[in-house]
C-alpha cells in the first residue's frame, strides 16, 4: 500500500481511522491509550528476548527457571508481558527448535514485539512443519545431519521463544555483549547465535 | 450455570490420537495432525474453548490443553529429513482420544 | 488455497508453497495503530492478576473472534489482503457483530472530509 500523505488512502486505512474515531467518540478507548500502546509496542523487540537469553547463558539457575516457567522468569527479569504463557525451548548439541504458527501468526508479541513478515507468510507456515531443513536453508542455516529438529506449532494459548546455544569462545563476555549475539531469527529458530555472521550461518 | 471443571484425561507420556473430525467454525486443531497419533509432552493447563470464544461466548468451563509430540515421519508419509524430527502441537482435550481406542470421529460423514 | 472440504483456507500446515523470503519490511504507522487497538480491545497487555483484570472489566473482544472473521474471508481475499488489512476488516466485523458500532456510524465516519477536525480523518503517515 502506498502511504500518500493526502489524497487517496487505502480502503482499510480509511476503515481503521473510522473505527478508531468511533471508539474514541464512544469513550471506549482514548487516543492517548492508543498512542501509548503504539509507543509501548515499539519498545518491545527481540532485544528483550536477547537480554533474557544472555542472562540464561551466564546464570544456570535463572536458565533452569526460564525453562521451567518462561513467563515467570521473564517477569522476574523485569519485563511486563501481560497474561502471556511463554514456553522457552532450549537448543542443544543434538536438538534444534523452530517456532511457527501454522494457523495464523501467534508470536510472543508482548515480549518480542511484532513478528517479521516471513513468520506470518503462507510459505513459512506451510512448509516449516513439512520440510524444516529446507526452510532453514532458505534462511541460510544449515544444521548438522545428526541433529534432530523440534518444530513447535503455536496453535493455542502458549507462546514460544528459543533459547539458542551460547557460542563458543564467549566465556568472559558481559551479558550486554552476549545479548548482542542473539538475533530475532535465533529466537524463532531460523538462525543460531554466532560470534561472526557468515553466509552459511553454521552453528558454532 | 457453570459446568463442573473438566479434569485432565491424559498424562505426560500417554499415546493419544487426534480425532479425525472436520467441523466448520473456528478450530485450533491443525488439519495436518488429525487422525494421527502422538505422545503427550506436557499439560499446559486449562483454557477457555477457542471454538466458543470465537463466537463471543465464554467457552467455559476451561478445557485441558496438551502439547502433543508427533514424529514427522508419522505425519508425512514421504518425510525425507531426519527420522527423529518432531512437530509439537497444542491440542485441546476434546480433540484427543487414547491412541489404542477404536476411532470415533465426531460428525464426519466419511 | 486448499480445496479440501473441512480444511480452512488459513489451515496451511503441510501445504506445498514457494520458497520463503527472509526479508522484512518496517510496519507502516497505520498498521501499528491496528496492532495497538487490538492489544487494547483484547486486553492482551493486562496484568496476569485475574482479580485485577476482572475489576477492570472484560475485554471488549477476543482475538478468537478476530481469527474467525479472518478465516471466513474466502481464499481470494485471504490471499490478496495484507496482514493488517485482514485485521482491520476483522476488528470492524467483530465490533459490528457485537453491536459496539453500527454500519451507519461507520459509513458517516468513513466519508472523505476536506479538512480533518481534530486529526480524526487520518491516522498519521
Amino acid at each position: 500500500m502506498n502511504t500518500a500523505e493526502a489524497g487517496a488512502q487505502g480502503y482499510y486505512r480509511r476503515l481503521q481511522a473510522a473505527v478508531e474515531e468511533l471508539l474514541i467518540l464512544k469513550g471506549i478507548v482514548t487516543r492517548e491509550a492508543i498512542d501509548a500502546e503504539v509507543a509501548a509496542m515499539e519498545q518491545r523487540s527481540y532485544r528483550r528476548g536477547a537480554q533474557v537469553v544472555a542472562r540464561a547463558w551466564v546464570d544456570a539457575q535463572f536458565k533452569a527457571r526460564l525453562l521451567a516457567d518462561g513467563s515467570a522468569a521473564v517477569r522476574e527479569f523485569g519485563f511486563e508481558i501481560g497474561p502471556m504463557h511463554l514456553i522457552v525451548v532450549e537448543n542443544t548439541e543434538s536438538v534444534h527448535n523452530v517456532i511457527v504458527c501454522t494457523l495464523c501468526s501467534c508470536y510472543p508479541r508482548m515480549l518480542l514485539g511484532m513478528p517479521p513478515d516471513w513468520y506470518k507468510s503462507i510459505e513459512y507456515r506451510s512448509r516449516v512443519v513439512r520440510e524444516p531443513r529446507a526452510v532453514l536453508r532458505e534462511f541460510g542455516l544449515v544444521l548438522p545431519d545428526a541433529m534432530t529438529i523440534r518444530v513447535h506449532d503455536s496453535s493455542a494459548d502458549m507462546r514460544y521463544m528459543v533459547l539458542p546455544r551460547r557460542p563458543a569462545g564467549t566465556a568472559e563476555w558481559s551479558e550486554e555483549a552476549l545479548a548482542g549475539l542473539v538475533s530475532r531469527e535465533a529466537l524463532v529458530g531460523t538462525a543460531v547465535a554466532a560470534r561472526h555472521q557468515s553466509d552459511d550461518n553454521s552453528p558454532v | 450455570m457453570t459446568a463442573a471443571a473438566v479434569d485432565p484425561a491424559f498424562r505426560v507420556g500417554d499415546r493419544v490420537r487426534v480425532r479425525r473430525s472436520d467441523p466448520p467454525g473456528h478450530v485450533r486443531t491443525p488439519f495436518y495432525c488429525r487422525g494421527h497419533s502422538g505422545t503427550v509432552e506436557r499439560i499446559c493447563g486449562r483454557f477457555p474453548n477457542p471454538e466458543e470464544l470465537a463466537y463471543g461466548r465464554p467457552g467455559l468451563p476451561p478445557i485441558p490443553l496438551y502439547r502433543v509430540r508427533f514424529l514427522c515421519r508419522d505425519l508425512w508419509p514421504d518425510y525425507a529429513e531426519h527420522p527423529s524430527d518432531v512437530v509439537e502441537i497444542e491440542i485441546f482435550q476434546h480433540w484427543l482420544e487414547p491412541a489404542a481406542a477404536p476411532a470415533a470421529p465426531i460428525g464426519a460423514k466419511r | 488455497m486448499s480445496g479440501v472440504a473441512g480444511k480452512g483456507i488459513h489451515d496451511v500446515g503441510g501445504d506445498p508453497a514457494p520458497a520463503c523470503d527472509p526479508d522484512d519490511h518496517p510496519h507502516e504507522y497505520w498498521e501499528r495503530r491496528v496492532d495497538a487497538l487490538m492489544v487494547l480491545l483484547s486486553g492482551a497487555a493486562r496484568s496476569p492478576d485475574v482479580a485485577a483484570a476482572s475489576r477492570a472489566g472484560a475485554a471488549l473482544l477476543r482475538v478468537d473472534q478476530i481469527r474467525r472473521q479472518i478465516e471466513a474471508l474466502g481464499s481470494r481475499a485471504y490471499g490478496e489482503m495484507s496482514y493488517y488489512e485482514r485485521w482491520s476488516h476483522a476488528i470492524a466485523g467483530v465490533l459490528l457483530e457485537s453491536g459496539v458500532i453500527t454500519t451507519a456510524e461507520l459509513a458517516r465516519c468513513m466519508e472523505p472530509r476536506a479538512a480533518a477536525p481534530g486529526g480524526s480523518a487520518g491516522a498519521g503517515s
